[in-house]
């Protein structure tokens, strides 16, 4: 658990545990000069935003390490207190040696996020920029890693802050008019406000569109490997990850269990996952690792359904045209020549002589593209289910807002709208805020008494 | 207890309601003013209610006020303003006999027994322990009191200006009142300094009528006060409209190195909302003319208010200016528009209750407080004179919050913005306008003022008959709602209105304005559910009390700018602290954490 406004300081090791040539300790705090001089063994306090070299002695002044220490004085760092990062030697020994003397001088050791929270609540980093960073660090590709940045650097947050900024400026329109008598001032006509809105409306289903793109490169796809037993889904499984993780055995049934590999094909994520066979079984174990199956079939982003006679036949089987899920049919063992079989969704391989594989990742890396067809380097991303759920309510509240100015406009439920609106495009933002609007009320106006 | 005395520094629209309010609660006030002729005088326009005003001056009649009651009773002219736009914008306004009203107003207090007037100038107060204990007057004397309220209007340290002319006043033709901010100071307030205007008043007999355009009043309207008498025939008499032209701009323009406002003479900040005509020629160039209005001061009044014309040019320039207006060819003012500076109480060094945070039993309200309009002031006095009454009883004090009232809204704005310039109410500044409409206010507030004993026996009964009126026509349309031809379908669809209700069978004994209410409020259902649905997403907000005492320094990831106001300012809510420009949400998270310790 975080501890929300304790001020004492706080440590983790930023590179991941184990063999490694260096590794990066993170401290954050109110003040740690003097944390600085006591691990050091120095006088002098450390110069802000240098590498220094020194020594860290632990508690009986004997030498741990050589480290390279860069201290951060706050508010101009990353959480807006003073850091303290100490590169260290890597492996096992050192940095859990320099984490205990910190333990022992009072450092706690941070929780997950504790971090980016204290960045957030000393007001460096907004809601989105604070998911962007959860999100860069979990990231396993570079196509996720360089949306995450993007939102990191506010793309999203600046989207939103567009939108708003427009919003506000039509309140402040909608205001004038209903807080001053008809006299004075020649008002904005209802199509007006209506192309505005349509506008806004168009940009936030972009981005909302681009949440699609979001998900897909931060959750993954699942790729499930289907079929009858002995269909050749573990072979083409051990293929595809380049490993051999999948036991290949003659015998129908050798899969009992799951396996899944993680791939990058098109720098997405791709999860394949190999599954048990699907057959008419009595077999205990066996039935559980078809319910596994078909649990995995229905997660499903993909399916590969494979099969060595004729995947149609067994498609058709399974009544799967009713299910809305994007199926490739593979005919596996296709050296064997069992059954030569027409088809153009049909994508013949052969594991043994590999062929026709190329030909597989070209047909995934189609599919993976058109889930894609978003244009991540120009356009904001949506990352989070909480973006999206916050940004998506707006769409219902901006067609509302449409469908008052098409009937009877009233501006006062029109502004009630809009009012809303602007307060979830700013929770997504984690702000709380409604003076905006006032203070842009008398600044452009001709106003009657 | 009940011979404990309230002393209320002032007797317009603030001090009035306050002394009354005490009344009502079965206290005693004493009203110390500068003319006890003066009490309840309209000093600027014509007229009660207006956008927003009209919520108020509703909200004030449904919580036992006087304003409503008498501006229906002195009524000139009657409309509801925005009738054009949504319902809940619907503001009722009244042109009002100033000469009446005051009159109503005098003898409705000086007739009250538990109103005491003295003729005196406050100058000061004394405090033991930190809470008032008596009053100083100019003439030395001093006078025990149980609690202050200071209403003083635009009185403090008033300076006229017209033109280069500047003289002391506390309006056109009464001396201003000194001391009393010296005395704030020196008890530690900070006091600043805010311009207000009004326009000149014109002969009658030297306007050129038949150049005027004629507005007309409301045919039936609703009234301001649940107590008035229905039916409500007012008056209705004619007002007048004229266009300035850009020959009159040219004029302005060309003289405007004479007004008091541009030559920088004056240093008070004056309202945007209610610009100087000198103001509005320079800032909107672009606008071909300005509409003015000509409004009767009361029945036959020789003496017409030009609405729209503020100004603190010299009168001569005022003459000439409008002498470019056909109607106005050859206009002669009785008395020229003028500027006005005063002191003002800054007043975020008051509590929601408008008490001081600093001083146990010191109230103040009204113009003091940075506001303008007499709505606002009466608003505040009413407040302010039950939490005083609130005070001596030693119970929690009577808050109302910005979903339940605009002057919730009022208050909450004074005491937690910072306020440069003199405040009015808008229906802008409140986030919950669907549920604040003006048709609502009785059963919004009256409620809440029964349970408090705020109203007398008469006013009680008649809201409590409005109250079951609207909730037995309701329960009767939904409990049928579902019908195929139901009422509450064809309300909804707009086949029928309110004024068809009435013809419906056990509807016709019902007053029109319940029905009214009625149908608004099944026309306006979903969107209401939805605004209680935002209200309850900030409630806890708006309900974590924060102690006076709170130290912000022990909250070390604050902005130093938030650190800095929200000490200066000291919000009672994390709502407030919330609404304080400079705090950040982070800075907000960090206070909500703090306070959850």
């Amino acid at each position: 658990m975080i501890k929300p406004l304790v001020q004492d300081d706080i440590v983790a090791l930023a590179t991941p545990p184990g063999i490694g040539a260096i590794a990066v300790i993170r401290v954050s705090g109110q003040n740690l000069i003097s944390l600085y001089k006591r691990i050091t063994n120095q006088k002098t306090p450390p110069q802000p935003r240098y590498v220094n070299y020194n020594s860290i002695v632990d508690i009986n002044r004997n030498k741990l390490d050589n480290c390279l220490i860069t201290y951060f004085k706050g508010p101009n760092s990353f959480t807006g207190e003073d850091i303290l990062e100490i590169s260290s030697h890597g492996g096992e020994f050192i940095p859990k040696a320099i984490l205990a003397l910190l333990y022992s001088l009072k450092v706690r050791q941070a929780s997950p996020g504790e971090f980016s929270y204290r960045a957030f609540i000393n007001g460096k980093i907004d809601l989105i920029q604070a998911e962007a960073i959860s999100g860069l660090i979990s990231s396993k590709t570079s196509k996720n890693a360089k949306v995450q940045l993007n939102n990191l650097n506010g793309d999203l947050s600046q989207s939103l802050l567009n939108i708003r900024k427009e919003v506000i400026t039509l309140l402040t329109i909608l205001e004038h008019e209903l807080d001053f008598a008809e006299d004075e001032v020649s008002f904005t006509t209802t199509s007006e406000i209506k192309l505005i809105l349509n506008n806004i409306l168009y940009t936030i289903k972009n981005i909302i569109s681009s949440s699609r793109f979001g998900k897909t490169i931060n959750v993954g796809v699942r790729v499930v490997l289907f079929g009858k037993p002995n269909a050749g889904k573990s072979s083409l499984f051990n293929r595809l990850s380049g490993s051999e993780k999948a036991i290949v055995t003659n015998i129908p049934g050798t899969t009992r269990d799951t396996i899944e590999t993680w791939l990058e094909i098109s720098g997405i994520p791709v999860c394949i996952i190999d599954t048990a066979g699907i057959i008419e079984s009595n077999n205990e174990v066996e039935l559980l690792g078809i319910q596994k199956s078909m649990q995995e079939f229905k997660n499903a982003d993909i399916i590969l359904l494979l099969d060595e006679e004729n995947p149609l036949n067994f498609y058709k089987q399974q009544n799967m045209d009713l299910l809305n899920k994007k199926i490739i049919l593979v005919h596996t063992k296709s050296d064997l020549n069992l059954n030569d079989i027409k088809g153009t969704n049909l994508i013949k391989i052969s594991t043994k002589t590999n062929t026709g594989i190329d030909q597989l990742y070209t047909e995934l890396s189609t599919h993976l593209k058109d889930s894609l067809s978003y244009n991540y380097s120009k356009d904001p991303v949506v990352m989070s289910e909480r973006q999206h759920a916050l940004i998506l309510s707006t769409v219902g509240i901006l067609n509302e807002a449409i469908n008052i100015l098409n009937n009877e406009p009233d501006l006062v439920l029109l502004s009630s709208l809009l009012h809303e609106f602007t307060e979830i495009l700013e929770e997504t933002l984690g702000k709380i805020s409604n003076e905006d609007i006032f203070n842009n009320l008398f600044s452009s106006f001709c106003i009657g008494k | 207890m009940k011979d404990e005395n309230i002393i209320i520094a002032g007797g317009g629209h603030a001090g009035i309601e306050a002394a009354l309010a005490i009344s009502r609660m079965g206290f005693k006030a004493t009203i110390i003013t500068l003319d006890p002729k003066a009490l309840g005088r309209m000093s600027c326009n014509p007229a009660i209610g207006g956008l927003a005003k009209g919520h108020l001056v509703k909200e004030i009649d449904a919580l036992g006020g006087a304003m409503g009651f008498f501006a229906d009773k002195a009524c000139l002219q009657f409309k509801t303003l925005n009738k054009s736009k949504g319902r809940a914008v619907w503001s009722p306004r009244a042109q009002v006999d100033k000469l009446q009203y005051a009159n109503y107003i005098n003898n409705f207090v000086k007739t009250n027994k538990n109103i005491n007037i003295i003729k005196g100038e406050v100058v000061d107060f004394d405090t033991i322990r930190g809470a008032v204990s008596h009053v100083i007057l100019k003439s030395k004397k001093k006078i025990k009191c149980s609690a202050l309220i200071i209403t003083a209007g635009t009185f403090l340290n008033g300076l006229i200006h017209i033109g280069d002319t500047t003289f002391r006043a506390g309006r056109m033709g009464e001396i201003p009142s000194t001391g009393l901010t010296e005395a704030l100071s020196k008890h530690g307030f900070t006091t600043g300094r805010l311009k207000t205007g009004t326009p000149p008043r014109l002969l009658s007999n030297s306007i050129d009528w038949s150049k005027t355009e004629i507005s007309k009043g409301e045919k039936n309207p609703f009234p301001f006060s649940t107590n008035t008498k229905r039916p409500f025939f007012p008056r209705n008499d004619n007002c007048n409209i004229v266009n300035t032209s850009t020959r009159t701009h040219k004029h302005i323009l060309k003289k405007m190195h004479l007004s008091a406002m541009f030559s920088g003479k004056i240093e008070g900040v004056g309202p945007r909302y209610c610009p100087s005509i000198e103001d509005k020629v320079f800032r909107f160039s672009n606008k071909p003319f300005h509409q003015l209005f000509l409004e009767p001061e009361w029945v036959n009044s020789k003496q017409i208010y030009l609405n729209g014309f503020s100004t603190s040019l010299p009168k001569e320039t005022q003459t000439s200016a409008l002498k470019t207006i056909p109607a106005f060819k050859n206009v002669e003012l009785i008395r020229p528009g003028y500027a006005i500076e005063y002191d003002y109480l800054v007043p975020s060094q008051l509590k929601r209750s408008l008490e001081s945070k600093t001083v146990l039993g010191l109230f103040s309200a009204g113009q003091i407080n940075g506001t303008s309009g007499y709505e606002e002031a009466a608003a505040q006095g009413l407040i302010a004179g039950i939490n005083a009454c609130k005070y001596i009883e030693n119970k929690k004090s009577f808050v109302l919050t910005r979903d339940q009232a605009y002057i919730g809204v009022l208050i909450d704005d004074l005491t937690t913005k910072e306020i440069n310039e003199p405040y009015r109410m808008f229906t802008a500044s409140a986030e919950h306008r669907l549920l604040l409409r003006s048709d609502t206010a009785v059963l919004r507030l009256s409620p809440t003022a029964i349970k408090h004993n705020l109203l007398t026996k008469v006013q009680a009964s008649t809201y409590e008959e409005f109250i079951n009126n609207y909730n037995n026509v309701m329960s009767i349309l939904t409990k049928n709602q579902r019908k195929q031809n139901s009422i509450y379908k064809s309300i909804l669809r707009g086949d029928i209105s309110f004024l068809d209700l009435s013809n419906e069978k056990g509807f016709n004994s019902i007053p029109a304005e319940v029905l009214f209410s009625v149908e608004t409020f099944i026309k306006y259902k979903g969107y209401i559910i939805r605004e209680e649905e935002r209200i309850k997403k900030t409630k806890s907000l708006e309900e974590k009390i924060i102690n006076v005492n709170f130290s912000y320094n022990k909250i070390y990831n604050l902005s130093n700018e938030a650190r800095e106001k929200l000490t200066r300012l000291k919000p009672e809510t994390l709502g407030q602290a919330s609404r304080i420009a400079g705090v950040n949400p982070s800075d907000v998270a960090s206070i909500a954490i703090a306070l959850s310790k």
